[in-house]
């Protein structure tokens, strides 16, 4: 599993908008009524291709709870995309944004795509935030924004790969160094035989070690 | 044509009579010359004598033809800067025709062309003289025009013929000289234009051409004193002779005798008929032009011209004595081949135009040629064998000889032109063929053949499409097995796993969290107190300690085998954080199972060294991922557990043990994993594999306990940083 770059996201916004959902949804495609709170962080993965490129998106799934606040603020660093999720029929996730928005511009560099994802959109019923309402706030920060549903995966592939065209794109006009990890992305690695069969020699412990 | 021929006729007639009363006049004085021709009229004669009537008519009508033609040399000569200029302001009504050579030359056969189309420019300076060739040329009409016409006897006529031949070589040397190479010029010119157009024509007119030309030559012949010859035995010929002939004929007999020296054969007489035989025909041939030089064998087989031994049986039957000396066999006829082409030519040009450069020649074997008849002569005076013949028939075969040299001539011509004509239709028709075929080979097959080497000779450079396929195929396959190879590495490539199960996520997800935590120690160690740090001084040189201490209790814990699940339970429950070891258990149950699993069924043919191999590392990838990850998430509850009463060095404790199981049951595994191998190994005789297999398991586990040590040791600042916080929060309260 080759691959020319890797993305890394962070999902980010208010607790039970459903991130873990996504996550789930686009890696697994799978939907997940009742999901455990999440704990930190969790991830996910997955190939994507772009412009015929491999292309993995390394996906931190963050706690939403206000108390994990300060540990998942650490794990911004170094996120190339980031979904700001909120629940279209909560409006206090809605207007929790701006924070949310300044905690991650805060603390990942200024070049991150942040993709605005209004998630939920399958309970049109209970809807809190119309569509506008969204599509306002993204026009006004300068974001990309989809309505989505986990639950029917409407939208949820689109919502990931835009984002991660949009890197893409950015890596084209050289916006992004990709040179510097900090940037969130990373070169592939190389994958000649002789290195794999240098990994299958047991070198593998100590590749990871240094990826620490 | 024919109108336009007419005219042409009716003017040269009348030219033609005053060239050749002014040629009279001048060619009366030398006689000699026309008797070497007239041996040659010898051997012509018998040449022809096998040949019909119409031939012989030909011949005698080409007896004018010659004259006429040297008569027009001389006039060319004088005239030919001017004649093309004077071409059109001809006097005569003729010439309007006449300038277009092409008509007319068309009409006739090509041989008449080149003269006819040469000579108009000719006419009006050397008009009478000019006047007798065009008639020759045009063919027996105007021979016999002339012929009505001027009531020359044929004494006077002969006698001019062979003065001209005599009169002109000098004068006309020179110009015909230039002149034949001028009308071979023009004749390639023309030639190759009005050919094709002349060669179509040419089947019309010769053949009535001929046809007058024979009656008309008949009729000239009846008339003039000398009536058919060809039948004629010699003999007979003489009778026919008149007072004035033998008259003419005994002085040439006389000079011939004179002139006359040195022994000859029959041989080089003999030679000398097919001379002038092969000479007609070669003239032809030039005339008609260098394009058709590549016929001229075809032309002379096809021609009348006699074998030479047909020629020597020719002689035997006429002459049934022949001479003692020389047999007339083979003897004859092959030294005559030689010497037939260097002969011909010079006789040709008499013939023709030109007698320059092969005059000394020319005179040499006049001299011969006259020696010869000589001998003959006096042989057949002497040996009784020629008796019959008689010397007046000598004369006048001698005078005759001019007339029956030109006529053979035209006679060859005139056969000739029929078998020219087929040759040269159908010559061209094969050219045309061959033209087309080559131009058809070069423009179709070739360039495609020459497209198709271009394609194929820079093949050497450039790979050609089946090595290109070739290539991409064993490429592919290649890229494939790669794949393929990589797959099964990914299997048992322990770092790839321990990534796909998020083991490197959490890791680096966790050294974020630890860097991030040491920055707040640092921070909150400066912002405190030297009182608050001096209290809180020891609880993190305790925590530290606990993490220094985990190598020593790793080397002590490596005994048995442990409930691994009970002790990761007690672990995390120690560490009050709320957390279920359920991954790390799941995953660990799953691989115990696995593994009984083996131990249970004593045969394991289904399973390949690899699978086994591959399932060793998978289970100790994804146990390392766990404990990470149970780590990890250990660090971030401690963090966010800050505000519980808490002894952190308890926790710190519980993390060193926690960590100590997981390395612990991590070796256990590879050891299970390793005896699995082994077992394998003994049933299947296959320990040079497993050998490097086994030691891969145990390779691998020391890697994963590395993981997890690493994943601990990150822990200490997030225990420092709690512990800090955790007394700062509490002393605030």
């Amino acid at each position: 599993m080759s691959y020319a770059y890797l993305f890394k996201y962070i999902i980010i916004g208010d607790t039970g908008v459903g991130k873990s959902c996504l996550l789930l949804q686009f890696t697994d495609k799978r939907f997940q009524p009742v999901h455990d709170l999440t704990i930190g962080v969790e991830f996910g993965a997955r190939m994507i291709t772009i412009d015929g490129k491999q292309i993995k998106l390394q996906i931190w799934d963050t706690a939403g709870q206000e108390s994990f606040r300060s540990i998942t603020r650490s794990y911004y660093r170094g996120a190339a995309g980031a979904l700001l999720v909120y629940d279209i029929t909560r409006r206090d996730t809605f207007n929790h944004l701006t924070t949310w928005l300044e905690d991650a511009r805060q603390h990942s560099n200024s070049n991150m795509v942040i993709m605005l994802i209004g998630n939920k959109s399958d309970l049109e019923a209970r809807r809190e935030v119309k569509k506008e309402e969204g599509e306002a706030f993204a026009r006004e920060h300068g974001l990309i924004f989809m309505e989505t549903s986990a639950k029917t995966a409407a939208n949820v592939e689109e919502a990931f790969i835009n984002t991660a065209k949009e890197i893409y794109q950015k890596i084209q006009d050289g916006v992004f160094d990709i040179n510097n990890e900090a940037n969130g992305i990373k070169i592939g690695p190389q994958h000649s035989p002789a290195s794999q069969s240098l990994n299958v020699g047991g070198s593998g412990g100590n590749q990871g070690g240094n990826c620490c | 044509m024919s109108e336009s021929e007419e005219e042409a006729a009716f003017a040269s007639a009348d030219e033609g009579e005053e060239g050749k009363a002014r040629g009279k006049k001048d060619l009366k004085e030398e006689e000699e010359p026309k008797q070497r021709e007239g041996v040659g009229t010898d051997g012509d004669k018998k040449l022809t004598i096998q040949q019909d009537a119409a031939k012989v008519g030909g011949i005698k009508g080409k007896g004018k033809q010659q004259p006429a033609q040297k008569n027009k040399k001389k006039g060319s000569k004088s005239s030919q800067p001017l004649a093309k200029e004077t071409q059109q302001p001809v006097p005569k009504p003729v010439s309007p025709p006449k300038s277009s050579p092409d008509p007319q030359a068309m009409s006739s056969t090509s041989s008449a062309k080149s003269t006819s189309s040469v000579e108009p420019p000719e006419t009006d300076k050397g008009a009478p003289l000019k006047a007798t060739s065009e008639l020759v040329s045009k063919g027996g009409k105007k021979v016999v025009a002339q012929k009505s016409k001027e009531s020359i006897s044929q004494e006077t006529s002969t006698k001019i013929k062979s003065e001209t031949l005599q009169e002109d070589q000098p004068t006309a040397l020179e110009a015909g000289s230039r002149n034949s190479l001028e009308i071979e010029k023009v004749l390639k010119n023309e030639t190759v234009e009005s050919l094709s157009t002349a060669v179509t024509n040419t089947e019309n007119n010769s053949e009535k051409v001929e046809t007058k030309q024979a009656a008309d030559v008949r009729k000239g012949l009846q008339s003039s004193i000398v009536p058919s010859p060809e039948k004629q035995d010699i003999p007979r010929g003489e009778k026919d002779h008149t007072a004035q002939q033998e008259e003419v004929l005994k002085k040439l007999t006389e000079s011939v005798e004179k002139t006359s020296e040195g022994g000859w054969g029959w041989s080089s007489w003999g030679s000398s008929i097919l001379t002038a035989a092969t000479q007609s025909v070669q003239t032809f041939s030039h005339q008609v032009g260098d394009g058709f030089s590549t016929i001229i064998d075809s032309v002379e087989s096809s021609l009348s011209i006699p074998d030479p031994e047909e020629l020597v049986r020719a002689q035997g039957v006429t002459e049934p004595t022949p001479i003692t000396e020389e047999p007339p066999t083979a003897v004859v006829s092959q030294p005559n081949e030689l010497k037939m082409t260097r002969q011909f030519q010079e006789e040709k040009r008499q013939g023709e135009f030109n007698y320059d450069r092969d005059d000394d020649d020319d005179d040499e074997e006049v001299k011969d040629w006259k020696g010869a008849e000589g001998d003959q002569h006096k042989e057949a005076g002497g040996g009784g064998c020629f008796s019959s013949w008689g010397v007046a028939d000598l004369a006048k075969k001698v005078t005759d000889k001019g007339k029956s040299l030109a006529s053979k001539g035209q006679t060859l011509m005139a056969g000739g032109f029929d078998a020219v004509e087929n040759l040269a239709s159908s010559g061209i028709d094969v050219l045309e063929s061959i033209g087309k075929k080559t131009y058809n080979t070069l423009s179709e097959h070739d360039p495609a053949f020459r497209k198709t080497r271009e394609f194929l000779s820079p093949k050497g450079n450039k790979p050609n499409l089946s090595s290109v396929l070739r290539d991409a195929r064993d490429k592919a396959e290649l890229e494939s097995e790669q794949i393929k190879e990589n797959e099964e590495a990914r299997k048992a490539h322990f770092g790839t796993l321990f990534d796909d199960y998020q083991g490197i996520a959490h890791l680096e997800a966790l050294e974020m969290l630890s860097n991030q935590s040491e920055k707040k120690v640092h921070s909150l160690l400066n912002s405190l107190s030297s009182q608050d740090l001096a209290a809180i001084k020891p609880l993190l040189i305790s925590i530290k300690a606990t993490f220094e201490l985990k190598d020593d209790e790793d080397d002590s814990d490596t005994t048995s085998d442990q409930d691994f699940n009970g002790v990761v339970s007690q672990c995390l429950t120690e560490l009050e954080l709320g957390t279920a070891p359920d991954k790390l258990n799941r995953v660990h149950d799953m691989v115990k199972r696995w593994i009984l699993d083996f131990d249970a069924h004593e045969t394991h043919d289904n399973d390949s060294l690899k699978e086994v191999h591959q399932r060793s590392i998978q289970a100790l990838a994804e146990i390392t991922a766990k404990g990470v990850e149970q780590l990890h998430k250990a660090g971030e509850l401690v963090l966010l557990d800050r505000e519980k009463e808490k002894d952190f060095k308890e926790r710190a404790q519980s993390l060193a043990r926690l960590t100590g199981v997981l390395c612990h049951e991590i070796g256990n595994l590879a050891t299970q994993f390793a005896a699995c191998l082994n077992k394998m190994a003994d049933k299947t005789d296959t320990v040079d594999e497993i050998t490097p297999l086994v030691t891969n398991v145990y390779l691998e586990a020391t890697n994963s306990s590395t993981y997890i040590q690493d994943a601990f040791l990150l822990l200490l600042p997030v225990l420092q940083h709690a512990a800090i916080e955790h007394s700062i929060l509490s002393r605030q309260s």
